[in-house]
């Protein structure tokens, strides 16, 4: 249980009576912090609590934060409004394991706070809920960080293992049905992602590629070259093209651990990604730019 | 110079592809020794081995624009994709640059080594080259009668590959020397 108090004093050396204006309450999940509009605040929140553990309740021009966050919440409103109700938080266990949720799309990540690590949002149940890290996205599709293939600096091309969404372990047969699966939901027929075309054809290159032995073993020692090359001359970036980290799934039954936190399912580790499938047939999900919405056609 | 024409890094560029997919269409990596004995100015031009070596091998890769990877080594191996091996003066490592390849062996790529000394150990040396498929080719940089010449015949010998010599003094004979063990 986390009580947060009220330490400022007047110059008399008086406790600083209530403000009316400034009401924080509390759920399951955090806190609802309702205050006067203060430029200073809002950036002294942004700064101090990362992206997915706040969120803006525009419907009731609200602040919620995480119970994990609630004192640093706390001391942020006392700093800026020189007072802080006096609150009870209870502790809750908002983890679980093994959830599946049907994603109907997933957008690229990008960076949403000061942290450095970017996030992606899935667009779940009517709402953009659900807060994949690029990290956990590429540890899934990529395996653990130290087997994860990088990209040259020079060109930020994605490796094939990358288009084809597979692990650079992969055995020989998981290579066309990878290479299936990604063709389909990249087909610049149905795929409305402003790369669609190009990632369709280097689909194919990585495939025509990976599905040689020889060459794979070439394109395997190129890599590791590849990596060596980019460590020593410090050259090892994230993957940061025009558009950002796009996954190379961006829609199914994705089965998860997570938290929920404010409103969010923050995503802590992906451990199955199904097709969304109706009918016989498979959802391919991207972004209409015209449209500016999702656009699901099923093939 | 940071860049050699015709090295990795530079059709990579050119292509606009990774260098990992570059690489996959090489015909030869080329080991070459820069340890400390490589500063010896006994080239007849007065040039250290190493300078001239760099010419040749940039002269090589201009020629074969994106046909040859060159790797470094000394006391650590040191994949060079701009095609100017890194100078770094230590040991002679050769069983390390050797381990560093193996994962490019049996899949049609030449190994051309060029060295001008004996190795820290000939015996692990040996025993790796042991293990590959693909023949080792070997270019001495020094005089016929020196043990390090029989080194490197011999691990020619063990891999099915060939040996010949560099004498210093004819050091900017070293791409056509190249050029002929790619071609054979």
């Amino acid at each position: 249980m986390i009580i947060c108090r009220n330490k400022q004093k007047n110059l008399f050396g008086e406790n600083i009576t209530q403000n009316n204006d400034i009401k924080i309450n509390t759920d399951e999940f955090g806190l609802q912090i309702k205050t006067p509009y203060s430029a200073k605040f809002l950036e002294d929140l942004k700064r101090e609590i990362p992206y997915q553990f706040r969120m803006w309740d525009a419907d009731l021009k609200i602040w919620r934060v995480a119970n994990q966050f609630a004192e640093k919440a706390c001391e942020i409103i006392e700093l800026n409004y020189g007072y802080c109700p006096e609150i009870k938080i209870n502790d809750s266990n908002s983890k679980f394991q093994s959830q599946t949720y049907l994603i109907e799309y997933i957008g690229r990540s990008k960076e949403r706070d000061d942290s450095g690590e970017s996030f992606s949002l899935g667009f779940c149940q009517n709402a953009w809920n659900i807060v994949f890290p690029e990290k956990a996205l590429k540890e899934f599709f990529e395996g653990k960080a130290d087997d994860q293939t990088v990209t040259t600096s020079q060109n930020n091309k994605l490796t094939f293992y990358q288009l084809l969404g597979i692990k650079q372990s992969c055995v020989q047969k998981d290579i066309k049905s990878a290479y299936r699966r990604m063709a389909k939901q990249w087909h610049p027929d149905v795929c409305s992602e402003p790369d669609a075309r190009d990632r369709f054809e280097n689909i194919k290159t990585a495939y025509q590629t990976l599905s040689e032995p020889i060459m794979r073993k070439r394109y395997n020692a190129g890599l590791m070259f590849e990596k060596e090359a980019n460590k020593t001359n410090k050259k090892q970036s994230k993957l940061s093209t025009t558009y950002g980290y796009a996954p190379p799934l961006r829609c199914g039954l994705i089965t998860i651990d997570g938290e929920y936190s404010v409103g969010k399912i923050i995503v802590s580790k992906i451990h199955a990604w199904d097709d969304w499938q109706k009918d016989g047939k498979t959802a391919v999900a991207s972004w209409d730019t015209l449209q500016n919405e999702i656009s699901i056609k099923w093939v | 110079m940071n860049l050699v024409k015709g090295s990795i890094e530079n059709i990579a560029k050119n292509n606009n592809t990774s260098i990992a997919e570059t690489f996959m269409n090489i015909d030869a990596i080329i080991l070459i020794d820069v340890s400390i004995s490589m500063a010896d100015k006994d080239t007849d031009s007065n040039q250290s081995r190493y300078d001239v070596a760099l010419d040749e091998l940039s002269k090589l890769q201009n020629n074969l624009p994106g046909k040859v990877a060159v790797i470094s080594f000394s006391s650590f191996p040191s994949f060079c994709p701009n095609g100017i091996p890194n100078f770094d003066r230590g040991m002679t490592d050769m069983a390390k640059a050797l381990k560093h390849i193996k994962i490019a062996d049996g899949c049609g790529i030449k190994f051309i080594l060029i060295s001008d000394g004996e190795p820290n150990s000939k015996g692990d040396t040996l025993s790796i080259a042991k293990t590959f498929e693909t023949k080792i080719d070997t270019i001495f940089i020094g005089k016929e009668t020196s043990s390090g010449r029989d080194f490197l015949q011999k691990l020619s010998d063990l891999t099915g590959g060939i040996s010949v010599t560099q004498e210093t003094e004819k050091l900017h004979f070293l791409e056509t020397n190249l050029q002929l063990l790619l071609n054979a």
